[in-house]
């Protein structure tokens, strides 16, 4: 646990989090992955990916609303027992070290394709790691706040996106609708699902730290529902404006729509201000899982700190990412083949034997009594609730 | 207190600039790319301005104000690199204005053009390009034009112009040359340019120091391409017929003759067009509709009556049947040429999708060749400029 | 050469900042976790830096799922 477990983020904080972090990178690589199957339906992919992950917030609502505010290690470990309940978690934990890789990973091909192609790869996830781990050891408080001061800027950014790009839309880059069939639309819909929606079960670790003791549904609802209308909306103005051959194309198509913005000859060439906006929200999403690692960690291995684990941990990271993506064409192979089923193993299966553990299995009293901290108190009191319906 | 001190002695290492820092006066700025294939190689001009002839504050000297480079190579990239032989920078793409293609480049294939552009992190996609008739891409980017200092500004402001006021030009950027290259369904075309006049005199400072600049640059006629080699050209009127059918025109000039070797003007203000597909009989048809509206702005005959509705009816009738025939010769050429310019597939694919399936690899061929194609054109004349009848006699 | 020094001597300022305060607070359990990852992440970032091939995490995920194949069957 980390000294600051009496932290607390209001669950607008919480709402703001998980919207960002749902957006995360796939407004980067969605357009490409979704045009590559579905071509000119992409935007219906990207529907059905947000219906679907809806569906998934209601899961992950589920398990947060019985977790009551108790740390997911710890009603798992209750439930499970020391090794059996250390093994789950740490499989889960496991996940969120390679989502991490992943996001890292795009975040520096990103910067090295379009901006700075001369800077080694390094020295980008260098700097966005110190930055990260300077943000997690000022505690969660803090940048939740931070978030919350920048969801405004994110959202006017993304406004002005959409609203410049008005003048361009072409309606017929639409058509024809349906005309491969079903079966692209759902090869699209996997990994935009996965990506967006199923990776934000690391929600379920920044539960403990909402004040309050209320039902977190709505919230959780709500930051899946903003993140998903703006993942469609981009998908949608990337098939309308540039049409699915060049979605296809180029790797980055919303760079390219932040390029083609042009009003009047004078509000032009905007692009790294538009990068802005993604660079906030994969920085957010790689801190949450990166806070899902740290504090997993020091859970399961039942430290009273997690702070000094920041450093070792960022550069473990480090290598992994500049390992692990050798060029980009390994890379995008195994993200869009091989990862989607992994997401769906680790962060979809995972959560629900949580879940079915949760309501159906009574918690064993713990091993050692001195042990917990005081916010573990409740438990004992909260059993006779266990069989009320959500 | 110390620490604090230490980190802001870190932050300072942060100050002396980033990696991939490229100061204002490393910067090579490329305006126009022309490519010519020669003897089995690509040659690449790059037309870069040269900064102290066109600043304001700077005394002016007599060197252009733009120089051209030119670096050989088996691919653009490294004729592009091998310019830095001979020039002092590095290029910089990021400015670039027009993309000059040469003819026998065109005709021998775009695509591995287009590709290198379009993989290019540092050029955008909204220059234009446009393919040198009848000479090489290099003369072309080797002229002194007058009124604007950068040539490749001037053709690039004299395209989007044109495409607006005059019509057989189209101002083609590269996201549309992209898209129309990945269809199936439609061909690129690019307008031509030529260089009327001598280029040996067009490099000269004497080109501008004349009245009548002995050498200028004429875009003249649209290239029409199959999949991704240049088959043929179209001439003024069937370009003008191109450009109305793909709803680019937008302002235009139409003659009408009203006696012996006697035009009337006729200024088109508005043009729309819409293209319709129906599948009759398992045969393909196009329903091309085009909603003109114009104005007299020339009156030549003095027996054509302004004030009466008759007349305007009259030439509305004839303007009519002048642009069916720039619209009919300009299908007809394509169907010579087995090229489908105008995306007739494309629109195909739109509306019936089950049936281009079926014939989407025999379209080239076969079925855009005996295409029917109807007009359905609407023409209406507004105003006659700010007098009717003039009294002059 | 130079990019190993470096390498240590970030885990050496990784140690300075932390290692004091953990001693000083009798968290010798913490103390433990942190130099083991240390070790794991100062070993993996020199042999980084020495440009040895490293094992691809990734390659994990794809033995994990050898199974799918291309994946486009559904």
């Amino acid at each position: 646990m980390s000294i600051y477990s009496n932290a607390k983020i209001s669950v607008r904080q919480f709402a703001i989090l998980i919207m960002i972090g749902t957006v995360g990178d796939s407004i980067l690589i969605m357009p490409t992955i979704t045009a590559a199957s579905s071509k000119q339906d992409a935007w219906l992919s990207m529907l059905l990916a947000f219906f679907a992950g809806i569906l998934t917030g209601g899961i992950f609502a589920a398990i947060a609303n019985r977790l009551q505010r108790v740390s997911l290690y710890e009603a798992i470990r209750q439930r499970l027992g020391l090794w059996f309940g250390g093994f789950f978690f740490l499989l889960f934990i496991f996940s969120s070290f390679m989502c991490i890789l992943t996001l890292l990973s795009e975040m520096s091909q990103f910067m090295t394709t379009q901006l700075m192609p001369e800077t080694p790869v390094n020295a980008i996830i260098l700097f966005f790691g110190a930055v990260i781990i300077i943000a997690y050891r000022y505690g969660i408080e803090a940048y939740a706040r931070m978030g919350e001061i920048l969801f405004p800027v994110m959202m006017g950014l993304f406004v002005l996106l959409v609203v410049l790009l008005m003048p361009q839309i072409k309606w017929p880059n639409m058509l024809p609708i349906m005309a491969r069939g079903f079966l692209p639309i759902i090869n699209g819909a996997l990994p935009a699902y996965c990506t967006g929606f199923v990776e934000m079960a690391v929600l379920l670790m920044l539960v403990p730290y909402v004040e309050g003791n209320g039902k977190l549904t709505k919230h959780i609802l709500k930051g899946f529902i903003v993140g998903g209308i703006i993942l469609f909306l981009i998908v949608l103005i990337s098939v309308l404006v540039l049409g699915p051959a060049l979605m296809e194309t180029k790797y980055y198509p919303t760079f390219v729509l932040a390029q083609k913005i042009m009003i009047g000859h004078f509000l032009e060439r905007i692009e790294a201000v538009m990068a802005f906006l993604w660079v906030i929200t994969v920085f957010y999403k790689t801190l949450i899982h990166f806070f899902t690692l740290t504090t997993g960690l020091a859970q399961v291995f039942r430290l009273k700190e997690s702070k000094m684990l920041t450093i070792p941990l960022g550069m473990i990271l480090l290598v992994c990412t500049v390992v692990g993506t050798p060029n980009i064409t390994t890379y995008n192979q195994i993200l869009i083949d091989y990862y989607p089923w992994f997401d769906l193993t680790f962060f979809l299966v995972l959560p629900l034997i949580m879940l079915f553990l949760i309501i159906a299995v009574k918690q064993k009293p713990p091993k050692v009594q001195g042990q917990q901290p005081q916010g573990q108190q409740p438990q004992g009191q909260q059993q006779p609730q266990q069989p009320q319906k959500n | 207190m110390l620490y604090k001190f230490a980190i802001s002695m870190l932050c300072l290492l942060m100050l002396t600039g980033c990696w991939s820092r490229r100061e204002l006066n490393e910067l090579l700025i490329v305006l126009g790319v022309g490519v010519d294939w020669e003897d089995g190689h690509y040659l690449v001009s790059f037309q870069v301005v040269n900064p102290s002839e066109i600043s304001n504050q700077q005394k002016r000297g007599d060197r252009p104000p733009s120089t051209l480079f030119q670096g050989r190579g088996k691919t653009l990239f490294e004729a592009a690199r091998a310019v830095t032989a001979e020039a002092p920078r590095k290029v910089y793409a990021g400015h670039l204005q027009i993309y000059v293609i040469g003819e026998e480049a065109a005709r021998r294939g775009i695509n591995e053009i287009i590709d290198n552009v379009a993989r290019d992190n540092e050029a955008r996609m909204d220059f234009n390009i446009i393919v040198a008739k009848g000479t090489k891409a290099e003369n072309v980017l080797k002229l002194y034009t007058p009124v604007e200092k950068l040539p490749s500004y001037s053709m690039q402001q004299s395209l989007q112009t044109s495409e607006k006021n005059w019509a057989p030009t189209i101002a083609v950027t590269l996201d549309e040359a992209i898209n129309k290259l990945s269809s199936q369904g439609s061909e690129i075309a690019l307008t031509g340019i030529r260089v009327i006049g001598s280029p040996a005199i067009g490099e000269t400072k004497q080109n501008v120091e004349k009245f009548l600049p002995p050498s200028r640059f004429r875009y003249s006629g649209i290239a029409a391409f199959k999949e991704d080699r240049l088959i043929g050209w179209l001439n003024e009127k069937e370009s003008r017929g191109y450009t109305d059918i793909t709803n680019n025109l937008d302002s235009t000039s139409i003659a009408v003759p009203c006696g012996e070797q006697r035009y009337l003007g006729v200024e088109v203000t508005s043009s729309d067009s819409k293209i319709k597909t129906k599948v009759v009989n398992g045969n393909p048809e196009v329903e091309v509709s085009i909603r003109t509206e114009g104005n007299i702005v020339e009156r030549t005959c003095t027996d054509v009556d302004l004030s009466d509705p008759a007349t305007i009816k009259k030439l509305e009738g004839q303007t009519k049947q002048a642009i069916l025939g720039n619209v009919e010769a300009a299908v007809q050429r394509a169907k010579e040429l087995k090229s489908d310019i105008f995306g007739f597939g494309t629109q195909l694919e739109k509306e019936h999708p089950a049936y281009w399936n079926q014939v989407k690899d025999q379209w080239r061929e076969e079925y855009f060749p005996q295409l029917k194609v109807t007009y359905k054109i609407k023409m209406f004349i507004r105003d006659t400029g700010t007098i009717e009848n003039s009294t002059i006699r | 050469m130079t990019s190993v020094l470096a390498v240590l001597a970030l885990a050496a300022g990784a140690f300075w900042l932390e290692a004091p305060g953990l001693i000083r607070r009798q968290q010798f359990r913490e103390l433990s976790a942190f130099l083991v990852l240390l070790l794991i992440g100062t070993v993996l970032y020199s042999l980084l830096m020495l440009q040895l091939s490293l094992p691809n995490p990734f390659m994990l995920v794809k033995w994990m799922f050898r199974w799918m194949g291309t994946a486009k069957s559904f």
